[in-house]
Formats: C-alpha cells, structure tokens, sequence
C-alpha cells in the first residue's frame, strides 16, 4: 500500500493471516475467529451458539450488526470484492468511529414463515471503551477496560436479488480521556444489497448521533455518513469496482475531531482479479478526505480462502 | 369394446417401450427435490428451497433441513443454481463461504457420485437435494417432495 499525505510519500506494508474456526455438534455451534497480523493479535471472535428453530443464539464477542459490511466480510479480506471497507465500518484499531465489536448475547433469526422474509439481529453487549481509540473488550483480557451497554437491532428483508434492512444502535462508551466522562452514541440508518446479472450495488445511510459528557459539560453534534459501491463482473475471473463516500453535517464535529484519521470522504476504485480458486489478485485508487487533510491511496493486495 | 381394445393396445405398446424413451416421450425433463422416503418432510417452496441451499436454519415440518449439493451432472448442478438459487457458481460459492464466516456451521457437501448421494440421503431424513426426476426410482429409498423446474 502506498499513500501520498498532502505531498508526502508514505508506504505501508501488511501481512496478515485470519484464523476462523467453526464447528456444529447437534444444536450447538462454536466460531472462533483470530487475526494474526504484522501489525496485530486479536482475537476478533469468540462464539458459542445454540441453533432453536430458525434462530441462533450467540454468547461471546461477535461482530455488531450494525449495517450489512461488518457482519457479510467480518475480517476475511478475501471476501469483499475491493481492498479497503468504507471508513464509517472500518474496526476499531482502524480509525473506526463506531463500536464494530460488541460482548454479550446476540439473536439471529427470521419472523414468522420459512420462506425468505423479516430477518433479525438483536444484540444485547458490551460495547467500547475510549482511550483516544475505541477499544472493544477482549476476550483475553476481560478485565482490562471499562465497558458499558450497547444494544443493536438490524431488521432486514431477503428477496432473489439481495437484501435490505433497517438497524439502530444505542451505546454508552466510557472514557479514560481526562476532557471526557462518556459519550453516548445513536446510530439509526439502512442498507441495500443487491445483484443483477453481472452488476451488484451495496449502499448505506448512517445517521451518528453523539452526546460528548464532559466536566465543562455536555457537547451534542450529529453527521451523516453515506457510500456505495458498484461491481461490476466483467467474466468469472475480472471484476470492476467503484465507490463513494461521503458525510454531511461534520464541520467541527465534536466526536469527529477525536478521530482525526476518519475519512470522510472518499471516491475508491479497482479491480479484481481471481487468477485460481480461492485466490484474488486486488488493485485499488482512492481520492480521500479526512477531518484535516486530503490524500491518495494506492493499494495492492493478494488474498485467499483455503 | 373399441376403446377397451385401443386403451390395451397403447398400454401394450408403453410397456414394450424402454423406460428411457417413454419418459421423454410423455413428460418434459423435470428438475425435483428429493428427500429420504422416511422423511416427514411433504414439500418445499422454491423460496425455501432457496434459504436452505444458501445454508440458513431453516426447520420444516418439524424437521432441520440440511441440504446436499448434487454435482453428479454439470446440467443438474447449472440448472439448479440459475432457477432456484438465481447465482453463478462463483456468487454461490462467495455466499456460502460468507454465510459461513457469520453464522458458523459448515458448507453443503457436495457430492458428484449419484449412488453416494442416493446413499446419503437414504441415512439421514432430515438431508434433501435436487436431481432429475429420472435419475432416482421409488426402489431407491428416496422421494420427490416438490418439482423444482420443469423443462417445457
């Protein structure tokens, strides 16, 4: 990956392997995800389900079910047809601005009939802690931060070409920085996800709303946040790709000055190319804009399933 | 007493036939579901066929359907996916690897040897697949519990 920062050339270099580990003995089901990366060790998820019916039940850390991109590509890079995710669901230890790790109890199941209708995850977790990044609690060391409540519900309809849904997500986020106590944050928005044919569309609106508690007082601001993406298959092994991103109303946002790596704005482009089974060759530009400063991007990337 | 002597006629002349040939003759090529003939399982929509092809819990009359992939025959395998699950196999394979990674659990095996499909499904009421109608007799253990597509 190679970057130009306001004229300055930066390169950056990551090699990474996600362990995932599943397995299912009558109702009962097991996940276990681990990212060993050059630059981190994470256990991202630890999870013991129990199938009911149409519905799973899951103790343990899981990906938050808010949107559709963090709980369809999880950390499989190989998964997603670019390079990079949009900055509004980047992780945590990626300049992420909203809890995209949660601990507790999380319910995945369909109302009513068994064709493909009303879907639903509720999660009932533990979400982040402040410390100049958000930091979901970790499962190997559970007691290291301060975590509070963080509640998700993601409604969602299946139909032949895709699904759309509607979520919500309420979290209570304590703070280690002297400036601020906690900070309250709602998120309300919704997704599509569609295929056609060749092409495949994925968008979603995501209106943050963040209440800042500080000693001097409370601070309120609310932005919203937008991408999509096109793909389009060109033949089974090529595929294009393009997306925009974009966020309204974060002009001296209180909560996005504390992340002054999110992109705000972003025009990505790329192709994908899958040269064997379960192989993916990925080439991606991007134009990008932060709270402080515009930049280019320029990445490379091999990825595989095995 | 002419159409008695008609009807034994032609009934004469469908039992001389080869089996084969009467099928083609008299029906269109049917694509169908097919479950172990214990199976308490009557039938199944297209869309639910759907849901359990794309490896979500999906519990019908009383019964957790786990589906088996028939690849026995590259047509069954085409068909199957362009009518019922309405992706290449490339997309299918990138869903069920992604339905994976969230829920966990295991993908459908796949089978492309039809009398170990047969067998499978034969073990287990609660497995289902898809073959041609004409790849399975009721000797077989195993029944149609919906037709999928029909070739007309």
């Amino acid at each position: 990956m190679s970057g130009n920062h306001d004229g300055l050339e930066e390169e950056h270099h990551e090699a990474g392997v996600d362990l995932f580990l599943t397995f299912e003995v009558g109702n009962f089901r097991f996940l276990g995800e681990y990212l060993l990366s050059t630059e981190e060790q994470m256990m991202e998820r630890f999870q013991l389900g129990w199938v009911a019916g149409d519905t799973l039940f899951w103790l343990g850390r899981f990906h938050n079910p808010v949107g559709y991109w963090n709980t369809r590509y999880h950390h499989g890079a190989y998964l997603q047809t670019g390079i990079s995710r949009p900055a509004i669901a980047k992780f945590e230890e990626h300049d992420g601005i909203l809890p995209m790790h949660q601990a507790g109890l999380l319910i995945d199941g369909m109302f009513g009939s068994n064709e493909l209708g009303l879907g639903y995850s509720l999660a009932l977790a533990k979400g982040p802690e402040f410390t100049g990044v958000l930091e979901p609690w970790d499962v190997l060391d559970p007691s290291e931060r301060e975590h509070d409540t963080s509640l998700t519900l993601n409604f969602y309809r299946e139909i032949e070409t895709g699904r759309f849904g509607v979520f919500t997500n309420y979290t209570r986020i304590p703070s280690s920085v002297a400036t601020i106590d906690e900070i309250k944050q709602w998120v309300l928005g919704g997704y599509m996800d569609l295929e056609f044919d060749r092409w495949s569309v994925h968008g979603s609106v995501f209106h943050v709303e963040n209440e800042l508690l500080r000693p001097t007082g409370p601070d309120k601001n609310s932005f919203l946040n937008a991408y999509l993406q096109g793909e389009y298959e060109i033949s089974e092994k090529f595929r294009l790709f393009g997306r925009i991103e974009g966020t309204a109303d974060a002009k001296d946002d209180a909560y996005l000055e504390l992340f002054p790596d999110f992109v705000k704005d972003s025009l990505v482009g790329g192709i994908r190319f899958d040269f064997v089974r379960r192989n993916a060759l990925k080439l991606e530009f991007s134009g990008n804009r932060t709270v402080h400063e515009n930049f280019t991007q320029l990445m490379l990337q091999w990825s595989a399933q095995f | 007493m002419r159409n008695l002597l008609l009807t034994s006629l032609v009934a004469l002349y469908c039992a001389c036939l080869p089996v084969d040939d009467l099928a083609a003759q008299t029906t269109p090529r049917q694509l169908v579901l097919v479950s172990s003939s214990e199976s308490a399982v009557t039938g199944l929509s297209n869309k639910e066929t759907r849901k359990v092809f794309l490896a979500v819990p999906t519990v019908v009359d009383g019964v957790r359907l786990k589906p088996l992939l028939n690849e026995s025959d590259p047509l069954v395998s085409e068909v199957f996916l362009q009518k019922v699950i309405f992706m290449s196999k490339s997309k299918y394979e990138r869903q069920l690897v992604s339905r994976v990674f969230r829920v966990g659990g295991s993908r459908p095996p796949v089978f492309k040897d039809i009398a170990k499909l047969l067998a499978e499904l034969r073990a287990s009421p609660d497995r289902i697949t898809y073959m041609w109608s004409d790849q399975f007799t009721p000797t077989d253990g195993v029944k149609s519990i919906g037709v999928l597509w029909e070739d007309s």
